[in-house]
């Protein structure tokens, strides 16, 4: 299973810290969703013998700067999210085939509906299930997120979209094991199996793209064969 | 009071817990007793606290490293809501606190033996 964290800059602890507590608790890999951030991936996942994705998180006011970013980092990295938490950040997110994951798009003043579910399901957007605010908020903040998230999980449900669940760890500390994970997930009205699937996606986005960007492949069911001399004619 | 007959002792099962913060902080057993129930009371609410009855039995803390590993006990079939309440405990005492549970056993003994 793998999580999606954040590190320096952009989260409160360095990116080894972070890659190597992910690995102690028995995560095969991370995704790095880097904004400002510029780790070594490489290095890191030898280092703590974990599998460590180069994904990059935009974060944006309005669709149009956030377009703009996605043309921009797209070739670069291997995963790409845009944050949500707007009804516009979502819908464009979510009409996008470009991006990978719309993360938090029930925070803030996000909202999700079936049309945005049923869209995001067409093109293959990846909806988070972000169980950060149920980990680390009580209160009146806890009970909206968690409302935010029945609502989310009843939509995506109906669309049969895909989704991702995260922690949203802001730092080292922040990061939960991934049967703790699947453990709230249960508290909270998810099943179980879901959680884990969620979790398990990352790593299987990470496989796609990696492998969409290697250089046998041209398009999807195109792809350069191992026969360039006698096979072909 | 004269002790239960053996059929109806509650059952429990033994969390081993992984404490892990900034180094140089200290926690105490109390301290994280009272989180741990915070934490149950919050998610679970007071029925389901009451069912997992979670309580801190062992702690031990090395200040210098800022890392701690305790045994909590939880009722026998509780377990997955005593780990949900265990994952979202976040701060101790005031200090930010990562929690992994690292095992789970039937005896006391078995926790502090086979996961200190």
């Amino acid at each position: 299973m793998y999580e999606a964290v954040h590190v320096a800059p952009d989260g409160e602890s360095p990116a080894a810290d972070v890659v190597e507590r992910a690995a102690r608790l028995g995560f095969e890999g991370v995704v790095i969703l880097a904004r400002d951030a510029t780790p070594d991936h490489d290095a890191l996942g030898d280092e703590a013998g974990v599998d460590v994705v180069d994904g990059v998180e935009i974060v944006a006011p309005d669709p149009e700067r956030a377009s703009g970013a996605v043309g921009g980092h797209r070739p670069e990295h291997t995963l790409l999210a845009v944050r949500g938490g707007t009804d516009r950040l979502n819908r464009f997110a979510v009409e996008n085939e470009r991006v990978d994951v719309l993360t938090r798009p029930m925070a803030d003043d996000g909202d999700v509906n079936h049309v945005l579910a049923n869209r995001a399901a067409a093109n293959g957007v990846r909806i988070e299930f972000d169980l950060g605010p149920v980990l680390r908020k009580t209160g009146g903040r806890r009970v909206q997120a968690l409302r935010g998230l029945r609502k989310l999980r009843e939509l995506v449900a109906d669309a049969g979209a895909p989704f991702v669940v995260s922690a949203s760890a802001p730092s080292r500390l922040g990061l939960r094991a991934p049967r703790e994970l699947v453990a709230v997930g249960e508290a909270v009205g998810f099943d179980p199996a879901a959680v884990r699937v969620g979790l398990q996606e990352w790593g299987e986005l990470a496989a796609r793209n990696r492998h969409r960007r290697s250089a046998s492949f041209v398009e999807p069911g195109v792809e350069r064969g191992p026969y360039d001399d006698e096979g072909s004619s | 009071m004269k002790h239960l007959p053996k059929h109806l002792r509650p059952r429990w099962r033994y969390l081993a817990v992984a404490v892990e913060t900034r180094p140089g902080a200290s926690l105490d057993r109390s301290d994280f007793q009272r989180a741990v129930w915070y934490a149950a009371g919050n998610l679970l609410g007071d029925a389901g606290s009451a069912d997992a009855d979670l309580r801190v039995l062992r702690f031990s803390f090395d200040s210098d490293a800022g890392e701690g590993t305790a045994a909590v006990r939880a009722r026998h079939g509780e377990v997955r809501p005593a780990r949900a309440a265990l994952a979202c405990v976040t701060e101790v005492g005031g200090e930010s606190v990562g929690v992994h549970v690292r095992g789970v056993s039937g005896t006391l003994r078995g926790c502090t033996a086979k996961y200190r």
